[in-house]
């Protein structure tokens, strides 16, 4: 018996010793494995970083690029006045040799400019807000704001169109138009101050001020004008502000006041209708008098 | 029978009226107007017959109406 349990304690020491070197080996073994994963793992994560390094060199280059100013070749080197148009008939004049000239815009740039210059023709004036409204009208969605900025400044460094800031949020444009007298008449007298942009400036002329604005050494007639422009402004401001179906109203309610102030006639005499007309709104928006525009210095 | 005349007259200016689309239609009409009531002021003096300074007023009322639906005009600048 004794000879039989010496014999099993060996046999199991020796076991124990063989199963310790199995285990053993397996945790080299899997050791091993865990080392070669992760040496495999690393090679991988470098290799995408090298790829979106590359990727990321793309932009690098194409970024420059696309932030070089394109220089715009003025076409028309003449000042721009703001005009009202007075066109009888359905036919919009276009000058030909101004035609000529277009032809040196891109196809984008004279498609922009021809919608343009047929939407102040139904406006029948070449200047207005640049907004919302003004989108509709050339059927240009919201979405293609920036377009649309970028387009009109296009047209300014082609010296086609100047855009002048009225106000922290409103800007107002002025389309260039070959003048013809026989459908133009000239507002105001005045060139628009251009905006400050970097390129493509011509030297601003003794002309420029801000419409609606008087300025010092204005002759009376010149304050006159100013001040019309300025009610014009603020007739559209608020023409925006109580919006079309109200102005509408409005405008109703102006016609009845001065058929029965001053009488049936008067409708029919177009220039005493605007100037009554254009009283009545004075009232209606609260817009400065002559003498408390002067004195507040055209600030509204 | 005169006064049927007149009174046709001012009708038939209202009518029109109706069709008129533009600024210069509507003065066309608003001076026929002036004449019609003219023309009725001569022929009866003071003593213009009922009807007819009915008929003037409701034309004036509606040629006032069509002045402030047709497209505003033109401000001072």
């Amino acid at each position: 018996m004794g000879i039989l349990k010496e014999i099993t304690s060996v046999i199991k020491d020796k076991a124990k010793d063989e199963i310790l070197l199995y285990i053993k080996k397996l945790q080299e073994e899997n050791e091993k494995k865990e080392d070669v994963e992760k040496a495999e793992e690393v090679s991988q994560q470098k290799t995408p970083v090298v790829e979106e390094n590359v990727i990321e060199k793309e932009p690098e280059v194409l970024i420059p690029e696309q932030k070089k100013e394109e220089f715009l070749p003025r076409i028309c080197k003449e000042d721009i006045y703001k005009v009202n148009i007075k066109i009888t008939g359905n036919k919009i004049p276009v000058d030909i040799d101004f035609t000529d000239s277009l032809q040196q815009l891109s196809e984008e740039e004279l498609a922009f400019y021809l919608k343009i210059y047929f939407y102040s023709f139904t406006q029948k004036k070449n200047f207005g807000y640049v907004g919302k409204t003004l989108r509709k009208k050339l059927r240009i969605s919201d979405e293609e704001h920036d377009e649309f900025i970028a387009k009109m400044e296009k047209l300014e460094q082609r010296g086609l169109l100047i855009t002048e800031e009225v106000s922290q949020t409103q800007t107002v444009y002025v389309l260039y138009m070959p003048y013809d007298e026989e459908i133009m008449e000239k507002v105001a007298g005045t060139t628009p101050k251009m905006k400050e942009r970097p390129a493509s400036k011509s030297s601003d002329k003794s002309g420029n001020h801000s419409p609606g604005r008087p300025e010092t050494g204005m002759d009376d007639d010149a304050l006159m004008k100013a001040y019309n422009t300025f009610v014009s402004l603020e007739i559209d401001k608020a023409k925006m502000r109580v919006g079309r179906s109200n102005f509408d109203r409005i405008y109703m309610e102006a016609v009845k006041y001065i058929d029965k102030r001053y009488g049936f006639q008067i409708l029919s005499n177009n220039e005493k209708m605007k100037e009554y007309l254009t009283q009545y709104y004075v009232s209606a928006f609260d817009i400065p008098s002559f003498e408390e525009w002067k004195r507040g210095n055209g600030k509204r | 029978m005169e006064e049927k005349i007149y009174l046709k007259s001012v009708n038939d200016i209202d009518i029109k009226l109706l069709f008129c689309k533009s600024n210069f239609q509507w003065k066309l009409l608003a001076e026929k107007y002036e004449e019609a009531r003219k023309r009725v002021e001569d022929y009866y003096g003071d003593n213009i017959p009922e009807s007819i300074t009915a008929a003037l007023e409701t034309l004036r009322a509606h040629l006032v109406e069509k002045k402030a639906e047709l497209p505003e005009q033109d401000l001072l600048v």
